[in-house]
């Protein structure tokens, strides 16, 4: 009996897995750094669209390949937002990478 | 005694346990793909989803995975030193310009043991990455064969699996870079793949395109 409880319980997690797996996808955003608030900043890319990219504690900010603080985060730097989500309407970042100022 | 029993909180039997999570089990799979999949990612297998109207309800960019394709999937059929296929092979020519820190992915879907001619140059130093992305895995399995550093490649490839094998580009720069593919083989479809999460699936090219020399 325990063994079906066990094989239900894994075929269970299996299908949440298998959904939260299906939901999200690898993101990247290029762009000028527009605005940044506690947890939120946005981000216009080359082609004029402004994304919203949620940011949370384990969000790794770095500059150079060093790790920088998220008040480093002003408007006008250039920057490239590696993100996680089911959209690129529904993102949270990964890392922030500021970049020296991209060329149009 | 009758009302001290009916005071205690009722024991649920393994059995009644088991039953219960079966049927919680079909339901959160009934709704995963009657109304979750349709709705949220466009994956409406039944047709409930255009039936409830909720198909596309969430904006997306990025695709499920990549299905491998119906019918002949080229396998080759070993005869000595020679390897025969049940069909012709094909061939693409590409390029892929790539602005400051894009990355874009372009890969072919080949048979276990399929093999493929390539030869790609960058204008510039990019990272690359070589990888496999076996049929039905996970979208994080991917299989890599070689990732040095390199501006040019020229080489053969035998698939030792089927799956979407090819590679990764990325431009560590911030300037834009451009880099030229040309590629023969035993494959069937061509998938590009880039940093916004957009997916292109592009057409490659019979023998029939290839202009015949008389003498």
């Amino acid at each position: 009996m325990r063994r079906k409880l066990m094989q239900m319980l894994v075929s269970v997690t299996l299908v949440f897995a298998l959904g939260h797996a299906f939901g999200h996808e690898d993101f990247r955003v290029i762009g000028t750094l527009v605005d940044h608030e506690e947890s939120v900043i946005k981000v216009e890319s080359r082609d004029g669209t402004t994304r919203s990219i949620r940011v949370d504690k384990q969000t790794l900010v770095t500059r150079d390949a060093q790790k920088v603080e998220v008040e480093s985060l002003q408007p006008g730097i250039s920057v490239v937002v590696d993100a996680y989500g089911d959209s690129l309407e529904d993102l949270l970042a990964l890392e922030i990478r500021i970049v020296p100022p991209i060329e149009n | 005694m009758r009302s001290q029993r009916a005071q205690q909180p009722s024991a649920m039997s393994p059995r009644s346990l088991v039953k219960a999570i079966g049927i919680a089990l079909f339901a959160a799979l009934a709704l995963l793909v009657t109304v979750i999949l349709p709705a949220e990612y466009g994956i409406d297998p039944l047709g409930t989803g255009a039936a409830l109207g909720v198909s596309g309800l969430s904006p997306r960019v990025a695709l499920a995975p990549v299905p491998p394709p119906a019918g002949d999937t080229l396998a080759p059929v070993q005869a000595g030193a020679i390897a025969l296929y049940p069909g012709a092979f094909s061939y693409d020519a590409r390029e892929f310009i790539l602005g400051p820190y894009e990355y874009l992915e372009y890969k072919y879907h080949l048979a276990g043991g399929a093999a493929m001619f390539f030869s790609w140059s960058a204008s510039a130093d990019v990272l690359h990455d070589f990888h496999g992305d076996r049929d039905g895995a996970a979208a994080n399995a991917a299989v890599s064969f070689d990732s040095q550093p390199r501006r040019t490649a020229d080489g053969s490839f035998l698939a030792p699996f089927a799956g979407i094998h090819g590679w990764y580009w990325e431009n560590p720069g911030g300037s834009s870079i451009s880099i030229r593919l040309t590629t023969a083989g035993f494959y069937t479809a061509a998938h590009e793949f880039h940093f916004d999460g957009t997916r292109i699936e592009r057409e490659v090219r019979g023998l029939d395109g290839i202009p015949v020399q008389s003498h």
